[in-house]
């Protein structure tokens, strides 16, 4: 339902943009006509949110499901040069980032927090996590043009968090309190615990983000990029999860340039 | 062509951080754990498989074959190493001490081993002796009772599920009360019928209790074991072996109670509106081997090896300050009758709310027993 909406949202935002390009042959010459360039474009993420480097306390990545993630932008380019070769491009855009893990850890130190109270670890054992967020994303480009099939673009971006999910649970596995030699709480025989951190994972994300589009011909480009971010996707003083996970997608998308 | 190369570079890039490509050499282990405990011939010489907790390890003898050395063998953690060795020979007359050190040498636990005479109880419980167990991994100071043997030996036969409230006690004491024994669900009271006795309360757990598997803990008293566990309602392992050549008549014993204000229904549907106590024994047929002969807290009298209950009912099941009687008699379940030549194992357990076991209660609910005795009419 999420997404519908969105995608209403980014359709009724492009229409200015395709009204002001019709109407352009009508008018004067002015910012928003000359040497710009308006696009829609639509892409699938696949990717995770990952440690850099993964801790030693993972074992073994035994499941990992990027899933489908879906994203819809519009943006502008400003050719800002006579020949256009160099062009800025702001964008908005729509993006989910999500997948799903299961990983086999091996002395884990976490806490379990929920309203003042904790439990604090070490755990053992099979996690799954499942995460799903939604971003409301400004990204900041430079465009090189290539050729006339080719353009590179890269810069940063900024997300608002729209839409939050990050949860899974534990099984197979024990947690000893405080201490390896604490008292062990077992998770046997197929019991599980959930955990979530959905109001855990942080509100603004900034990245960077690098790719390439091939015009396929007037109208319609292929495009590909990666984007990586800066800062943790969970907050700052959040302790259950005792490294920095960092969203690290590759975008496939097509566009259209009106 | 181009554009291929460019792809393939940045999937190369995600797979790079992503996958397991990247995955470290395993640290040493940190834990100092005996995970088994035997000896020759445990399963002639035990009644029940040897019962290790985190700090302390009991082997129940069937008979004294007289003398106390033994030589129990132990299996601890990979790569960690125990003092003195396992297989070493011992005198047990008294408590003997091992110390279990992990792998990377960081970490290290001391056992307390004993071995016991198990005479078998001799079916009454006055509740007259408890010791303070100190937990340091979560702190926590709890009750735990115990009966003294012939030789003077403590045998752990009451058990209540202190170790697992443990885990959130130390999160829901408030600004004025005390992380003290009072504080568990199941401790020692000086008011007794005669002398000491029991007390359970029914407690809330807090906000992590429902992540933990326990929404609610109902005080309880059972006879058997307490082996944390995940959800802790199977932590509860009902059950010693049956020292009698008859039949169990009757449970009888005394007590007090009163409800709690408001009656929780965790798991629905529940057949109560007000909180009641809940008072039980049953006989059960012991299998071959040392392993399972237990039945879990959601055992609901549906086990296939019960043959025979006694359980207290609406007559009992009342509140009242003053200490009362209560005497309820065995009937056999199953189509079962007692051979006196078979083996089998008997559990009596007592708990503050009676859907304890589906976490339905009510908070402060209190139930004091005293003098509790499994009538068996066997001539000694």
């Amino acid at each position: 339902m999420k997404r519908i909406l969105y995608l209403v949202a980014i359709c009724l935002m492009a229409i200015p943009y395709a009204q002001a390009q019709d109407s352009s042959s009508n008018q004067n010459t002015n910012f928003f006509n000359t040497n710009m360039d308006y696009a829609v474009q639509a892409q699938f993420s696949i990717g995770g949110s990952s440690p850099l480097g993964i801790p030693r306390e993972i074992r073994k990545i035994k499941s990992f499901n990027p899933g489908f993630s879906f994203g819809l932008e519009a943006n502008a380019t400003k050719w800002i040069q006579e020949n256009g070769k160099w062009g800025v491009r702001l964008g908005i855009r729509f993006e989910e980032k999500g997948m799903k893990t299961n990983a086999q850890v091996k002395n884990y130190l976490t806490e379990v927090v929920k309203d003042n109270s904790k439990v604090r670890g070490y755990y053992t054992g099979q996690v799954q996590t499942d995460v799903s967020n939604t971003y409301f994303t400004l990204p900041v480009l430079a465009v090189l043009q290539l050729s006339d099939k080719w353009n590179l673009y890269g810069g940063l971006y900024f997300s608002r968090l729209m839409d939050n999910t990050f949860d899974g649970y534990v099984s197979d596995g024990y947690l000893r309190q405080n201490t390896p030699t604490g008292t062990k709480i077992s998770f046997e025989d197929g019991n599980q615990a959930a955990y979530d951190f959905s109001e855990n994972v942080r509100k603004f994300q900034w990245g960077t983000q690098l790719g390439a589009e091939w015009k396929m011909n007037k109208h319609f480009k292929l495009l590909t990029d990666v984007t990586y971010g800066f800062n943790n996707i969970l907050e700052k003083d959040f302790n259950s999860i005792d490294f920095s996970m960092h969203n690290i997608y590759l975008n496939v998308g097509f566009g259209y340039s009106f | 062509m181009e554009q291929k190369r460019i792809l393939s570079f940045m999937i190369c890039i995600v797979l790079l951080f992503g996958l397991n490509s990247c995955i470290k050499d395993e640290a040493l282990n940190t834990e100092a754990d005996v995970e088994q405990a035997s000896i020759l011939n445990g399963d002639l010489v035990l009644s029940t498989a040897p019962s290790i907790g985190n700090n302390t390890i009991i082997f129940k003898l069937k008979r004294f074959s007289g003398s106390y050395r033994h030589a129990p063998e132990f299996v601890v953690t990979t790569g960690a190493t125990i003092l003195p060795e396992s297989g070493t020979e011992l005198d047990f007359s008294v408590p003997q001490q091992y110390t279990v050190t992990s792998q990377d040498g960081a970490w290290s636990k001391t056992y307390t081993v004993s071995f016991l005479l198990d005479e078998g109880a001799d079916f009454y419980a006055a509740f007259e002796n408890a010791q303070i167990v100190d937990s340091d991994n979560p702190v926590g100071h709890y009750h735990q009772f115990f009966e003294l043997t012939a030789k003077g030996q403590k045998n752990f036969i009451w058990e209540t599920a202190n170790e697992g409230y443990n885990i959130l006690a130390g999160t829901l004491v408030g600004e004025d009360e005390d992380l003290v024994p009072s504080f568990y669900p199941t401790s020692q009271v000086t008011d007794g019928y005669l002398g000491q006795a029991a007390k359970l309360i029914t407690k809330d757990t807090g906000p992590l209790g429902g992540m933990f598997g326990s929404p609610l803990a109902a005080g309880n008293l059972f006879v058997g074991e307490f082996k944390l566990t995940f959800p802790t309602v199977n932590s509860t392992r009902f059950g010693i072996p049956y020292n009698s050549d008859t039949a169990p008549v009757s449970l009888k014993g005394f007590f007090k109670y009163k409800a709690g204000e408001k009656f929780v229904a965790n798991t629905k549907p529940s057949q109560l509106t007000k909180d009641t106590w809940d008072g039980y024994a049953i006989l059960f047929e012991k299998s071959p081997g040392l392993d399972h002969n237990f039945l879990t807290g959601t055992h609901g009298f549906k086990d296939a090896r019960i043959v025979s209950v006694a359980r207290i009912g609406a007559q009992q099941q009342i509140e009242t300050d003053k200490w009362t009687a209560f005497e309820v008699p065995f009937s056999f379940v199953n189509g079962k009758s007692f051979d006196p030549s078979k083996e089998y194992m008997y559990t009596i357990v007592f708990s503050s709310s009676k859907e304890g076991d589906m976490f339905n209660g009510a908070v402060g609910s209190t139930l004091y027993i005293d003098e509790v005795e499994l009538v068996t009419n066997q001539i000694k």
